[in-house]
C-alpha cells in the first residue's frame, strides 16, 4: 500500500494540471475495471462490476489534484513570480517544488530574513517568488517555466511508531482507496469517479455526478487534524491514530444523517476503528456532489491529516489501514448501510 | 386552530425539517393533494393536471445547532446550522430533537463572541450522562416558543418561513386552476446554502414558479433583484395582477445583499421564470421572528389568485 500511495503522491497534479496522476491510476486499474473512460471534463471514471447490483447507483469519489501553483510571470533577474491554489501564504517559504512537465526544481523565496524591516509580521506570498537558479528572464524563459503549474517536491517517508510524511496525502490517499477498492473483488457494482479540480470548488465532481447520477455517493478524502498541544480538545477536529473520519458535517455539508450513522454502527460492528470530527471544518467534492441532478446523499470516510495543504502532511498507517477497511465494509454492507 | 398557530408552535432546524414537514404534508393531504419526499427530504406536494406547470417554493428549516463535542463536565459544544442572530441565540432556549431534554445556549465568558466560545446547558452533571443524551452531529432546536400578540402579531423561532409555509397551505386550499398542474415545494437546508430547492426544481421541472420567502420589511412584497436571481418581469406582472384582484399592495424591493431560493430554482433544469414573493417579517434572523395573521392572509390570496390565473 504504502509503495503505491508514494508512487501517487510524487506524481504532480496541482488543480488544472491533474493529467499526470490520472494517467497513472488508469494505468494502474485497467486490467481490473468494466469500464475506464475520460468524461467530457477530464476526470477519470471506472466501473467495475461487483457480485450484485445495488439498489441504488453508488459512486466513490476522490479527488486527483492537490494544492499548488502557477507561474504567472518571469522577472528580469529569472524569478517567478506565482499564484498559490489552496493554501495559506504561511507554508510557502523556502519550500522545494517542481515545475511544469519537465520538472524543473526551484525553491519559494523571499527577502532574507535579516533584510525584513517589520520583523514578526508575516510575509504575504505576493513577496515571494520561485528561484529557479537562473541569473535572467531569458534563461528562465528557455526552460518554459512560464504559465506552467508547479507542484511541492515530494520527500516521502514513513517515520516514528505510525507515521507517514508527504506532500498530496489530500487525496492521493483517497484515491489509492478506490484503487484497492477496484482490484478487490467488490459486494455492489460500483462507480469510482477520480474527479479534477476539488481544491477549485469541484468543478470535477459535479461534472462526474450528473453523468453517473448516483443514488449514493461516498466521499473518500483526507481531512485536517489540528490535534496539537496548544489546541483546546474541543477545537481539535481530529486526531491521527484515532481511526477513520465520519463527518457528519464540513464547511460545504451536512452529510446524511442515516447514512452517517449506519456507516458508523457497521464500523463499531467489524471493529474499525472510527472518529468523527469535534469541530466544523474543511469541506469535500461532497457539497457538489449533493446539490446536483436531482440530489444525492453523500457520506464521507476521511484520513485524518495534520498540517494538510503543505509540503508535509502527516498522516497514521493504521488510520490508512481503518479507511480502507471501513471502504470495504461500506461495499459489503451497503444494503445495511443505505436503508 | 388556525395553519399558523400549528405551525409556529413546531420546532424546526436545518437537516432536521421533519416535524413541520410531517404536519405539512397531513395538511395537504387532506385537502386532495399527493404527496411525496425526494431524496433531499424535500416535500412535494401536486394536484391537477394540464399543459402547464405551475410550482411554488418555500424553505422550512430555520437556524439550529448541531453537536460538535462533548466535555468531560457535561457541557454539550456546538456549531450553528444556518444563520442566527448571535446576540439573540444566547440564553435562548433550546432543546434535543427528541424533545426529552431542554436547556439554554450559554456563554463560556461575559465577552463570548461566537459560537465557538458558547455550550449548550442542559443541566448534565457529567459528560457521561450527556453521552447518554447527545452523540456528536445530533441536532438541537431554538425552541420555537411561540407567543401571540395583539392586532395579530406572533413571534416564534423561524416565524417567518412558517408563515410562508401557512400562507402556501392555506392557498392550496384555494386552488382551482384547469389545465395547469400545481405543485407546491416545501424545500430544505436553506440555512445551509439553498439546498433543497435546486433538486426539487430539477425534478419537477415547473414552466411557471414562484417562491415565497421571509424578508425584512413591513408590507407584502416582491423581490426584484438580488444577488443571486432577477425576477422574471412577466412572473412579477402577474403576481402584481393578482395582488390588485385581492386588494394586497405589494411593495417592489431590490435587495443585492440577500440570496434566495429563486436563483437555484430558475436555473434548475431548463430553468424556469421565476418571481419572489415577500412576506414581512420583523426581527428576521433572530430566535424572536414577528410576522402579522392579516399579512399571512394577504399572501396566501394573492398566491392562489395567481395559480387560479397562469
Amino acid at each position: 500500500m504504502l509503495d503505491l500511495l508514494k508512487k501517487l503522491c510524487d506524481a504532480s497534479g496541482v488543480s488544472g494540471d491533474e493529467k499526470e496522476v490520472a494517467l497513472l491510476i488508469a494505468e494502474e486499474i485497467k486490467e481490473y475495471c468494466d469500464e475506464l473512460y475520460f468524461d467530457k471534463t477530464g476526470n477519470l471514471i471506472a466501473f467495475k462490476k461487483g457480485r450484485k447490483a445495488p439498489k441504488e447507483t453508488v459512486m466513490y469519489a476522490a479527488h486527483l489534484d492537490e494544492v499548488g501553483f502557477m507561474i504567472k510571470h518571469i522577472n528580469d533577474d529569472g524569478t517567478l513570480l506565482f499564484d498559490q491554489v489552496g493554501m495559506a501564504s504561511e507554508v510557502l517559504l523556502s519550500k522545494r517544488v517542481v515545475i511544469g512537465e519537465n520538472r524543473i526544481k526551484g525553491v519559494v523565496c523571499s527577502k532574507p530574513v535579516h533584510l525584513i524591516k517589520e520583523k514578526g509580521k508575516g510575509i504575504s506570498a505576493d513577496d515571494m517568488y520561485i528561484d529557479i537558479g537562473t541569473r535572467s528572464r531569458g534563461e528562465s524563459e528557455k526552460l518554459g517555466v512560464y504559465a506552467k503549474y508547479a507542484a511541492f517536491e515530494n520527500d516521502f517517508c514513513v517515520f516514528g511508531d505510525d507515521a507517514v510524511r508527504s506532500k498530496a496525502l489530500d487525496d492521493r490517499f483517497g484515491c489509492l482507496v478506490m484503487v484497492q477498492m477496484i482490484k478487490s473483488d467488490l459486494e455492489n457494482d460500483s462507480y469510482f469517479a477520480f474527479t479534477l479540480g476539488e481544491e477549485l470548488g469541484g468543478v470535477g465532481a459535479i461534472a462526474a455526478s450528473n453523468e453517473i447520477r448516483p443514488g449514493i455517493a461516498v466521499i473518500l478524502e483526507s481531512t485536517t487534524a489540528s490535534d496539537l498541544p496548544e489546541t483546546e480538545e474541543k477545537d481539535k477536529v481530529c486526531a491521527p491514530g484515532s481511526g477513520a473520519v465520519v463527518p457528519f458535517m464540513d464547511g460545504g455539508t451536512l452529510y446524511d444523517r442515516r447514512l452517517y450513522k449506519n456507516i458508523r454502527k457497521i464500523a463499531e460492528e467489524k471493529g474499525i476503528k472510527t472518529q468523527t470530527k469535534s469541530k466544523i471544518a474543511g469541506g469535500t467534492d461532497a457539497s457538489s456532489i449533493q446539490r446536483s441532478n436531482d440530489g444525492v446523499r453523500v457520506c464521507a470516510i476521511s484520513l485524518p491529516c495534520r498540517y494538510i495543504h503543505t509540503q508535509s502532511c502527516v498522516a497514521s498507517v493504521s488510520d490508512m489501514d481503518a479507511c480502507i477497511a471501513l471502504a470495504k465494509a461500506v461495499d459489503e454492507n451497503l444494503d445495511e448501510i443505505i436503508k | 386552530m388556525s395553519t399558523i398557530n400549528t405551525f409556529l408552535n413546531i420546532n424546526t432546524a436545518s437537516g432536521a425539517e421533519n416535524g413541520l414537514i410531517s404536519k405539512i404534508k397531513e395538511y395537504l393531504e387532506e385537502k386532495n393533494y399527493d404527496t411525496y419526499t425526494d431524496k433531499c427530504g424535500n416535500l412535494i406536494a401536486k394536484k391537477g393536471s394540464g399543459e402547464k406547470k405551475a410550482a411554488v417554493f418555500t424553505n422550512v428549516d430555520a437556524a439550529g445547532l448541531i453537536v460538535t463535542f462533548i466535555e468531560d463536565n457535561g457541557c454539550v459544544r456546538v456549531s450553528p446550522l444556518g444563520g442566527i442572530d448571535f446576540r439573540s441565540a444566547l440564553y435562548a432556549k433550546i432543546s434535543s430533537e427528541d424533545g426529552s431534554v431542554s436547556g439554554l445556549l450559554l456563554p463560556d465568558a461575559a465577552d463570548s463572541a461566537w459560537f465557538d466560545r458558547t455550550y449548550a446547558s442542559f443541566g448534565f452533571s457529567s459528560g457521561d450522562e450527556a453521552k447518554s443524551h447527545f452523540s456528536q452531529g445530533d441536532i438541537i432546536y431554538f425552541d420555537s416558543d411561540a407567543a401571540f400578540l395583539k392586532n395579530g402579531n406572533m413571534y416564534a423561532h423561524g416565524a417567518g418561513v412558517k408563515s410562508c409555509a401557512a400562507a402556501m397551505c392555506d392557498a392550496a386550499e384555494s386552488v382551482v386552476a384547469e389545465d395547469t398542474e400545481t405543485v407546491f415545494v416545501f424545500c430544505v437546508q436553506k440555512e445551509l446554502g439553498l439546498r433543497g430547492a435546486y433538486q426539487a426544481a430539477f425534478s419537477e421541472e415547473p414552466d411557471v414558479s414562484l417562491v415565497v420567502e421571509p424578508y425584512d420589511g413591513d408590507r407584502e412584497g416582491l423581490k426584484i433583484l438580488d444577488k443571486t436571481m432577477t425576477a422574471s418581469e412577466e412572473v412579477t406582472e402577474k403576481i402584481e395582477k393578482a395582488a390588485d384582484a385581492c386588494g394586497v399592495e405589494l411593495k417592489r424591493t431590490v435587495n443585492v445583499q440577500s440570496v434566495s431560493d429563486a436563483s437555484r430554482v430558475q436555473s434548475a433544469g431548463h430553468g424556469a421564470k421565476t418571481g419572489v414573493l415577500l412576506m414581512p417579517t420583523k426581527n428576521i434572523g433572530t430566535v424572536r421572528e414577528q410576522v402579522n395573521a392579516e399579512k399571512i392572509t394577504n399572501i396566501s390570496h394573492v398566491i392562489s389568485e395567481f395559480l387560479n390565473n397562469i
